[in-house]
């Protein structure tokens, strides 16, 4: 397994499409910050502590962020046919797609850090302190403790869809799709549900507790909530588990061409 | 180790109602050449993509290197050098990168070998280009350099000189050559260009529709395909003892039906009509034949195809 994270690794780093996307999203907070930074004033006053408790409204980009990694690891593996090579040479199909799994979840932990400190070495040097810069750690430091799980189940759900679907566009807009539409779906069944029928209005309800967008929902008032935690945890694992199940049994049955 | 590199028992395929493969029996002893000839669709890439694994099969046994539990099987793999259809790479990769990438993957010891498996296909010159960049035969090459990077002492080739220039084809020829000759490198190779296969082949397997119609040694096969008289006659015993008193030669056969195929006095066909006649046997028929391995595989297959 040590090889073939090495080996991803090596592939990993050789590929523009990595630094292209971390460069975009780098570039993105750059100009967010100046952008702060030139507007604070007697209107705006936007401290350093401010701006980076901000990371709480966007910790739900991580689902969409894991496609990316997912693709970047994946490296449509089945459009350039390259899959054969590994198979070929007697690496097991588990090795492989948890190889994978795992490479894609090292990338996305490393890209996160990256991200998060750049961010707070820019709050840092653009904007005004205000004193409560260690509150505001431990505020988004609470949310990534809950963020970190379900993005995991999120990283294996696209996994299983990169894995099962040969197209990496198709199999990327069916992870996004699931983690997207999903819960809106269950919303509006249980809304035209309700009225006739509450009992299924619950469930529907029910389900969507269980979804992986919905420990995010709200997370800026739930600060603290250590129940929110568990529920995160619960649901992020549960996923990542469940989906790498399913993904390893339809892989070991994968005709690769 | 002295059994079979691989043997393969009732090897089945089936995608869907379509039988691809039935009921394969291979066996290739270390050192073999084995040449798989079929037509486009007769189940040889099938063959090879059940033994590296990309499909499983439908039943049947694998037994690689002695090997046949699918732990053991993926442990023998290792041991595997394989190019299958056209090789595929990373494009956004140097040849050397790529090389390099599966060199780590497989923790095979040794940067070095990268240069050496590149050096030997002759693609020392493009080890810094991009994969996406190569033509068809340096693609192929590429795929050839990374099944010899593991030194493996069984290389199963699919259509390996696909897109070759001729003096690919030779120097390709000449490699294969050399690895079965200093390493005992064992060689599956399938191919529907036979007069290539018969340069290097010492075992053949001709493969149709899915079943393995015939193996046989190269030695056996020139044996069959020699240029002979072949003689219908009465009475093969009359005409044998003929042969021999009136033109003075022991160079024939006798097969079954009355049939002699003589490989003297190819040239001379009315003296041998003429010392026959002489001793009262009747010729029922004679024909000149010169079979080649495309003539050979056609007459089992039964009739003209594109091979």
């Amino acid at each position: 397994m040590l090889d073939y994270l090495r080996a991803e690794c090596y592939k990993l780093l050789r590929r523009s499409y990595l630094w292209i996307a971390l460069l975009i999203v780098c570039g993105l907070e750059l100009a967010l910050v100046l952008l702060w930074a030139g507007l604070n004033g007697d209107v705006v006053h936007m401290t350093a502590s401010v701006a980076f408790t901000m990371v709480l409204y966007l910790l739900s980009m991580g689902y969409y962020a894991t496609a990316i990694t997912t693709d970047i690891v994946f490296s449509e593996q089945y459009k350039y046919n390259t899959m054969k090579n590994e198979v070929a040479w007697g690496l097991p199909r588990t090795r492989i797609y948890l190889g994978k799994l795992l490479a894609g979840s090292l990338l996305s932990a490393a890209a996160c850090v990256v991200i998060l400190a750049w961010y707070a070495l820019l709050c840092a040097l653009l904007l005004p302190g205000d004193g409560a810069a260690a509150e505001a750690l431990r505020t988004v430091g609470f949310g990534l403790l809950c963020a970190f799980p379900v993005w995991l189940g999120s990283q294996a759900l696209y996994f299983l869809c990169f894995f099962s679907i040969r197209g990496s566009t198709a199999a990327a807009f069916l992870g996004i799709g699931i983690l997207a539409i999903l819960g809106q779906l269950l919303t509006f069944l249980a809304l035209l549900t309700g009225a006739s029928a509450p009992a299924l209005a619950d469930i529907l309800l029910g389900v969507q507790k269980l979804l992986l967008t919905t420990p995010l929902e709200g997370i800026t008032d739930a600060i603290g909530d250590w129940n929110r935690v568990a529920w995160a945890w619960a649901v992020g694992m549960g996923w990542c588990v469940g989906a790498t199940a399913l993904g390893l049994w339809t892989f070991q049955k994968k005709e690769i061409s | 180790m002295s059994g079979p590199i691989l043997v393969t028992r009732g090897l089945t395929k089936k995608y869907g109602s379509n039988l691809a493969v039935e009921d394969v029996g291979l066996r290739l002893e270390k050192g073999q050449i084995y040449g798989l000839v079929g037509r486009n669709g007769a189940g040889k890439t099938t063959i090879i993509r059940m033994l590296t694994a990309q499909t499983v099969p439908t039943s049947g046994e694998i037994e690689l290197f002695g090997e046949t539990t699918p732990k053991g099987l993926s442990a023998a793999r290792a041991r595997l050098g394989a190019m299958v259809e056209i090789p595929s790479f990373y494009p956004y990769l140097t040849a050397a990168e790529n090389l390099e990438y599966y060199r780590r993957q497989r923790g095979i010891p040794g940067a070095g070998c990268v240069a050496e498996a590149l050096e030997r296909v002759g693609l020392q010159e493009a080890g810094k280009k991009k994969f996406k960049q190569f033509s068809l035969g340096m693609k192929q090459r590429l795929g050839l350099a990374l099944a010899l990077m593991n030194q493996p002492d069984l290389l199963l080739l699919d259509e390996p000189i696909n897109g070759l220039d001729p003096e690919g084809i030779v120097e390709f020829r000449s490699l294969l050559l050399e690895l079965n000759r200093q390493r005992e490198t064992t060689i599956l190779i399938s191919s529907h260009i036979l007069s290539e296969l018969s340069n290097v082949a010492t075992h053949y397997g001709f493969l149709d529709k899915g079943h393995m119609l015939e193996q046989i040694s190269a030695q056996k096969l020139r044996e069959k395909c020699r240029a002979c008289l072949q003689l219908t006659v009465g009475d093969a015993s009359a005409a044998a003892l003929a042969l021999e008193q009136r033109l003075e030669t022991r160079e024939y056969e006798v097969l079954p039906g009355n049939v002699l195929r003589l490989y003297d006095f190819l040239d001379r066909p009315q003296a041998v009509a003429a010392a026959l006649a002489e001793a009262g046997v009747a010729i029922l028929g004679l024909e000149s034949k010169n079979a080649n391995l495309e003539d050979y595989f056609l007459s089992l297959i039964g009739g003209v195809h594109h091979a």
